[in-house]
């Protein structure tokens, strides 16, 4: 028979208890998505969120978590849960200042993507428009191949910026800035010197 | 089998090859564009509401996916083959339209996102529609019916019942985000009328 029963959606509460298991997986629409993720992304993930730690001894207004940190704050889909590759949540906003076990509830003020080759554009899109639906204020878009970030600001400006440009973390992280060739790797193709 | 034996091939060599039906070229090398036939009816939606719009102002030519653009200077063996695209009045040479490539920039380009594109695959596209200087560019997201309109240095999206303009290439050129998606409403209004059947 070629009969194949599609397993029953994942809730919140199940995706939460698969522990080690959801790894690497978002839950979307009760269905485990795959986070493509290549060493290259990692490493840019890495730097970005090394920068905002060291930002953040001498500006200690909240915390950085790094890809495995769950999200379940979007108004018009309740079930889904998001892994930003990095994110920033003011300490002001967390319930008695700390970092919950499981599932953060509310949405981060600060949520960087960094691009993998193997991403699909529909996919970031849905992403995308899920975060501004959380209204998080502010979200980069990293792009390894370009070395190019787009910048989104909660009112829907979208802005992007290139290899020379410098980044400003305002008003999230006031005073954090960054030049954008200095998240990525230097570019394959220059001679070494 | 690997494709280490694939053949380099020019912008000018694209242009004479029998078939290049699907493919673009990228950097020497065929590349095949997706299309599901969701992207192909948004596509044949949007090229015909443009041809109404162009055809009535003699603005200029409607081109359909298959419109060869090597136009990208700093990337001399990239062919690009836009969705939809268009190039207005008087800046094709003798206003002719060419039998084989176009040589210069599409003024506005259209691009549906298939399911399997890439993102990177699709900013690499639009990095070079910008570098040549396209100064209209919509971004078609059929899955979440959101349109991302690029100007020349400006990103904005727009989505349910939004209104496109044409601005700044056809500013007269107006379409709500939801009419480009098919829907039972679409359906519906392309029926023929039942009025004085029997």
């Amino acid at each position: 028979m070629n009969v194949r029963l599609r397993p029953p959606p994942i809730t919140v509460e199940e995706f939460e208890e698969m522990g080690d298991r959801a790894k690497g997986y978002e839950l979307i629409d009760g269905r485990l998505r795959e986070k493509g993720m290549g060493a290259e992304s990692s490493e840019i993930q890495c730097e970005l969120g090394f920068l905002l730690k060291l930002w953040l001894r001498t500006n200690p207004i909240g915390k950085v978590y790094e890809s495995e940190c769950m999200y379940r704050c979007f108004p018009d889909h309740p079930d889904r849960v998001r892994k930003p590759d990095v994110s920033f949540v003011r300490t002001e906003r967390l319930p008695g200042g700390r970092s919950p076990r499981g599932i953060l509830e509310i949405p981060p003020d600060f949520a960087a993507e960094v691009l993998s080759p193997n991403d699909k554009a529909v996919e970031l899109s849905e992403k995308l428009a899920d975060y501004h639906s959380a209204a998080i204020p502010l979200v980069w878009v990293l792009n390894p191949d370009l070395r190019t970030v787009q910048v989104r600001t909660a009112d829907g400006v979208i802005r992007e910026f290139g290899a020379d440009d410098e980044l400003t973390g305002d008003p999230v992280l006031p005073g954090f800035r960054v030049r954008v060739a200095d998240l990525f790797p230097p570019p394959a193709e220059s001679p070494a010197s | 089998m690997a494709t280490a034996t694939e053949r380099f091939i020019t912008a000018e060599a694209f242009d004479d090859l029998p078939n290049t039906h699907g493919y673009e070229l990228i950097d020497g090398h065929l590349r095949r564009k997706s299309m599901g036939a969701e992207s192909s009816w948004i596509q044949v939606t949007l090229g015909a509401l443009l041809v109404n719009h162009v055809r009535a102002g003699g603005y200029g030519f409607v081109f359909d996916s298959e419109c060869s653009y090597d136009c990208f200077p700093r990337r001399p063996n990239r062919v690009r083959k836009p969705d939809v695209s268009f190039v207005r009045l008087g800046r094709l040479p003798d206003n002719r339209i060419p039998t084989g490539s176009i040589r210069i920039a599409p003024d506005f380009v259209i691009e549906v996102v298939s399911p399997r594109d890439k993102v990177t695959v699709l900013a690499d596209k639009l990095a070079d529609y910008e570098s040549a200087y396209v100064p209209l560019i919509w971004i078609v997201y059929p899955s979440n019916r959101i349109v991302q309109v690029r100007t020349q240095g400006a990103i904005r999206e727009f989505g349910g019942r939004d209104e496109l303009t044409g601005d700044p290439v056809l500013p007269g050129f107006r379409v709500r985000v939801a009419d480009l998606f098919p829907s039972a409403a679409s359906v519906e209004t392309a029926l023929p009328s039942q009025d004085g059947t029997p």
